[in-house]
Order: C-alpha cells, then sequence, then structure tokens
C-alpha cells in the first residue's frame, strides 16, 4: 500500500531561517494525521511543501505516489487545501468564490458546497469582507471539503469556530474519512487532536520529534493511583518499579505517580490488604508539553 | 458570473475601467476642443520663446505640423502624455496582478486550485490585454466621435492604427512589469523599473530627434517603432508593430518561467 502523503528528508531554508530539516513523513490511506507542534516549528512550511507553492532546498515529498513537484497539478485537483493564513477574495461573496472555484476545477461543486454551509451554519450571500472570522474560517472549509477530495490538508483548521460549529468539523472529518479520504491536519488544540487523530506526529525546530498512535501517547500519560492499606506499607516495595516517579505516604495511604505499565503496581499493592483505591487518569496534554518544551 | 482567471481580472477592475474611460474621454475632448480656435492662430508665435529640445521632449516635433489635425492630435496624445498615461495603468496593472496576490495571501488559496502556473500567468496577461485594447478602443471611439465636430481631418485607417499601436505598446510596459513583478515577486521593484524604463524610453525618443549623440540609439525605443512613421496618418510601421509585439512575447515568457521557478508567498 503505497502512503498517501510521503516526504524523504524534506528540507526547506528561507534563505538561512530553517522551515523544516529532514522531515519523513508517511501517511496512510484513510489515516487521520495530526501534525503537533509549537509556533514556527514548521508545519505550514510542509503543507506549503506539498502544494508545491514553495521548492525544496533537498528532499522530495510525494502525494498520492505522485512527485510533488512535477504532478502538482494532479495532486491538487484530487486534494482540498485549508491554508494557514486564509485569505479569500475579500470582495467576491461565498456564493461567488465556491462558483468560481467550481469552474476552475472542473466540476460543479455548488450543491455539495450548499450542503456544507448549512451544515455548518454559513451564510454564503455575503461578502468575505464582511464575515466574521469565524465564518471566514467556515467558507474556507467548505472551499476544502466541496469536491469531495482524497486528500484534506488543513492547516489550523479549527482556530475561531466556537465549539459547537468545531463538534461539527469532526463531525465532517469522520464523514470525509467514512468516504475513504485522508486528512492530514495541523492544531494548537491537543483535545482535538486526541480526539479525532489516529496517528500523531510532534515537530520541533523543524525536525520530527516522535510519530505514534495516540493511544500511544495516551498510554504514557501520567497516572496517579493512590492506595489505602489496612496498615502502613513501605514505599520501596514501588518505588523501583518501571516507570513509577514519585511516592508519597500519608498515613497508610500510599499515592503513586507512573507513567509505567499500571499492571506491576496493582500486582505489588495486592500483596497487602487494600481498602480503598483512588486513580486518576492523567492529562494527555502533559506529555505533549514535554515535547514541546526546551530541552534543559 | 466570474468562471475565468481572465474573467474575474476584468471584473476586479471593472470600475477602475470606467474611471480610465471617463478620464482619457475628458483629455482627448478638453485637447481636441481647442484645436479649431488654436489653428487659426499662428503655433510658431505661440511656441516662439520654448526652446526645441523642451518642445521635443513634450512630443513636438515640428511646430508647423501642429496646424494640422494629425500634428495636433500627436502631439496632444499619441506623442505625448495620453500614451504615457495609459501605459502606466498597464504597469499598474502588470506589477501587481500576481505580487499583491501573493502580498494579501489568495494566491495561496489560487494556486490550491488545479490550475497551473503557465495558466494564472497567461491567464491575469490576458486580462490586461483585454483592458489596454479595452481602453484604446474607447480613445478611438472618441476620436471618431470628435473627429467632424472639431475638424480634425483624421482618417478612419490612421486612427485605427494609432489606436492599435497604443494598446500594443502599453500591453509591452505592462508586460515587462508583470514580468519583473513574476520574477522577483516584488510590487516596488516592478513599478519601479518598468516606470523608470518607461520615462527614460520615451524621453529618449523625443529628445533623440534632436540631440545628435542620442539620434543613433533613438531606434532602440519602442515608442520609436510606434511613432516615428506616424500611424495616425495612415503609414504605419509593420516592423515596429511587429516588434513590440515580439517583445511583449519574450517579457511574456520570462514572466512564465519566472513564476514557475519560484516559491510564491514568501
Ligand atoms: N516566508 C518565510 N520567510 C522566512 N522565514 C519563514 C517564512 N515562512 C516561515 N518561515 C520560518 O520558518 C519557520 C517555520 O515556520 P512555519 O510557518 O512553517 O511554522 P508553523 O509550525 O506553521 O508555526 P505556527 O504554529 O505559528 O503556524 C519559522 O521559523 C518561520 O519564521
Ligand atoms: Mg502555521
Amino acid at each position: 500500500m503505497t502512503a498517501i502523503v510521503e516526504t524523504n528528508d524534506l528540507t526547506k531554508f528561507y534563505g538561512q531561517t530553517r522551515g523544516v530539516e529532514n522531515l519523513n513523513l508517511a501517511i496512510q490511506p484513510g489515516q487521520v494525521f495530526g501534525f503537533l507542534g509549537p509556533n514556527g516549528a514548521g508545519k505550514s512550511t510542509t503543507f506549503r511543501l506539498l502544494m508545491d507553492f514553495i521548492r525544496p532546498t533537498s528532499g522530495s515529498a510525494r502525494v498520492f505516489g505522485l512527485d510533488a513537484q512535477e504532478d502538482s497539478r494532479e495532486i491538487r485537483s484530487r486534494t482540498g487545501f485549508m491554508p494557514g493564513d486564509l485569505a479569500l477574495y475579500p470582495r467576491m461573496t461565498g456564493n461567488q468564490i465556491v462558483e468560481f472555484f467550481s469552474f476552475m476545477r472542473k466540476i460543479d461543486v455548488r450543491q455539495e458546497a450548499k450542503r456544507l454551509a448549512e451544515r455548518l451554519d454559513l451564510d454564503l450571500g455575503i461578502t468575505v469582507r464582511n464575515y466574521s472570522t469565524g465564518n471566514r474560517q467556515k467558507l474556507g472549509l467548505v472551499q476544502a471539503f466541496m469536491h469531495r477530495p482524497e486528500l484534506l490538508m488543513l492547516d489550523e483548521p479549527t482556530g475561531g469556530l466556537d465549539p459547537i460549529i468545531q463538534q461539527e468539523f469532526y463531525a465532517m472529518v469522520a464523514d470525509a474519512v467514512s468516504d475513504g479520504a485522508t486528512v492530514f491536519l495541523s492544531s494548537h488544540v491537543l483535545p482535538e487532536v486526541e480526539r479525532i487523530a489516529d496517528q500523531v506526529a510532534i515537530i520541533r525546530d523543524g525536525g520530527l520529534v516522535r510519530v505514534d498512535e495516540v493511544g500511544a501517547f495516551r498510554r504514557e500519560a501520567t497516572r496517579v493511583l493512590a492506595f489505602t492499606f489496612s496498615q502502613p506499607v513501605p514505599e520501596a516495595e514501588f518505588s523501583t518499579l518501571e516507570g513509577v516517579s514519585v511516592v508519597t505516604t500519608q498515613g497508610t495511604k500510599l499515592i503513586i505517580t507512573s507513567t509505567g505499565p499500571i499492571d506491576a503496581i496493582v500486582k505489588a499493592a495486592a500483596r497487602h490488604e487494600v481498602v480503598e483505591l483512588e486513580a486518576h487518569e492523567g492529562e494527555l496534554e502533559d506529555v505533549f508539553l514535554a515535547f514541546y518544551e526546551d530541552e534543559p | 458570473m466570474i468562471r475565468t482567471l481572465t474573467g474575474k481580472g476584468i471584473w476586479d477592475r471593472r470600475k477602475t475601467l470606467m474611471w480610465w474611460g471617463i478620464g482619457m474621454t475628458l483629455y482627448v475632448i478638453l485637447n481636441v476642443a481647442f484645436f479649431p480656435s488654436l489653428k487659426e492662430e499662428s503655433f510658431s508665435e505661440l511656441f516662439e520663446s520654448v526652446p526645441e529640445a523642451m518642445l521635443a521632449a513634450f512630443g513636438i516635433q515640428d511646430i508647423a505640423a501642429l496646424s494640422t489635425g494629425v500634428g495636433y492630435v500627436n502631439s496632444q496624445l499619441y506623442d505625448g502624455f495620453g500614451t504615457i498615461l495609459v501605459a502606466a495603468w498597464a504597469i499598474a496593472i502588470g506589477a501587481t496582478t500576481l505580487s499583491s496576490e501573493e502580498d494579501s495571501k489568495t494566491m495561496d488559496m489560487l494556486l490550491s486550485l488545479p490550475v497551473s502556473r503557465t495558466r494564472v500567468v497567461l491567464e491575469k496577461w490576458l486580462a490586461m490585454v483585454v483592458l489596454m485594447v479595452g481602453i484604446s478602443a474607447v480613445i478611438f471611439l472618441v476620436l471618431v466621435v470628435s473627429n467632424p465636430i472639431w475638424e480634425l481631418d483624421l482618417t478612419l485607417e490612421g486612427m485605427v492604427w494609432v489606436n492599435l499601436g497604443l494598446a500594443l505598446l502599453s500591453i509591452l510596459f505592462g508586460t515587462v512589469a508583470m514580468a519583473v513583478s513574476a520574477v522577483s515577486g516584488r510590487r516596488g521593484l516592478a513599478i519601479g523599473a518598468s516606470g523608470g524604463l518607461l520615462a527614460l524610453l520615451f524621453l529618449l525618443y523625443g529628445l533623440g530627434s534632436v540631440v545628435d549623440s542620442l539620434e543613433s540609439i533613438r531606434g532602440t525605443s519602442p515608442f520609436y517603432w510606434y511613432l516615428d512613421s506616424v500611424p495616425l496618418a495612415g503609414t504605419v510601421s509593420a516592423l515596429g508593430f511587429l516588434g513590440m509585439a515580439f517583445v511583449t512575447l519574450l517579457f511574456l515568457a520570462i514572466a512564465v518561467l519566472g513564476f514557475n521557478r519560484r516559491d510564491v508567498g514568501v
């Protein structure tokens, strides 16, 4: 199975400024691939390279198995794109933009655009200049989805959308995927990625820090387990277990903070009489933030 | 309904075209309306004290010719500021049609559609061509109507040729501006370089007729190719007109290649 998006040591320098460096990505068909990273990490640069707006300094990229530069026109006909820095023609109405893009794409997407606009509660009869930020963003989504593309590349698609519309957007992504589309989206909103992405890539300083399934990150989230025993137990029995970072004792209560497998802790605790157990699922956010932060 | 990039390029400037049309109409009428009264007086007396080089720079090469309709209209419009104005508009369009979309970031949206960059350049260029032909046609029509009213004695043939030449010359400068912006992505540079070139080549053509040292290189100015044969009199230089078209296509090719090669919107 060929990857829908594949980059090989993709590198882009703007003069001396690093955009991305030696980026190796592979996005499989049907995936929702989340792209996370701090400001200036290189997310938009990656999208703009894949769309052939800018050319790599070295390395290469393929989309649908086609060369991102040579076959860009075919790639773009099969892709829906939402730029991070969204700008639509200010003097045209939503309908005029839909119509113009229809003719440029040589397929009549007006019906589908109307359906999507209704879904997002967007009035297409308004001039772009007069849209609110969120409504302009909705129009950006409508134009990305309206030709039912095989690949959606969405650079921070939910900025400016209210929570209800965000939910609708998640549903649109799910529908697109069930229709066979692949989705590559960047975000700063961690719960969003956790919610809709299968695979997550974390990019920092122009390079990938880690690529994994969302589940794998979730398993690493710090958990806090608080056991109350019938009598005090030695901390040492737990502090040496894999992944355990902190153990504190409050009388007969033992509080364990761990990122490791929960099984070993439970088995160790079972050697004593457990009166009560509280467990707190840690924030996935902490896992991601750990990657965001600069190394000490 | 906007269906093509060319259509959009024209639609976006429909009001500008209207204002340029009104402006040029007034400019032409204001000039030719004085012809009957000025014809009565002697132009030689009027310009007696003005140095020859100064007159030449303003497109007046032969004072005696001013008393004819052809000579007068030429000096006021085609050999003078009329042409400069139209060419300046062409430069304004050529310099901004790509770069303003890059600056406002709508270029990312446009290029996300399945269009080649070559087609983007060609369609935007075509819109500029249509607008230049449009404004030249307006001037042509105003002249056709003015001709009998103010006894200009212009031939239809002459009016056709001179306005066709006007369109060709302005398209040439618009294309130069577009090439500079396509290669560099810089709107200021495009306006400055092609505007400067326009002024330089206009002066070269005008002053070349009186300044001996410029005489030999005067033939390199597109204004010379356009005007030296006096197309308004019906005597058109086929080579000159073809020369303008050829140089235009050359710069169009540079625009296409330049825009295909570089990073967009950086
Ligand atoms: N046109 C440009 N010219 C010069 N440097 C640029 C340009 N575009 C991006 N950069 C630089 O490249 C790096 C990556 O930028 P990029 O826009 O790809 O980041 P990002 O991950 O999209 O950030 P954000 O989350 O803020 O959108 C940054 O250091 C940025 O300053
Ligand atoms: Mg960005």
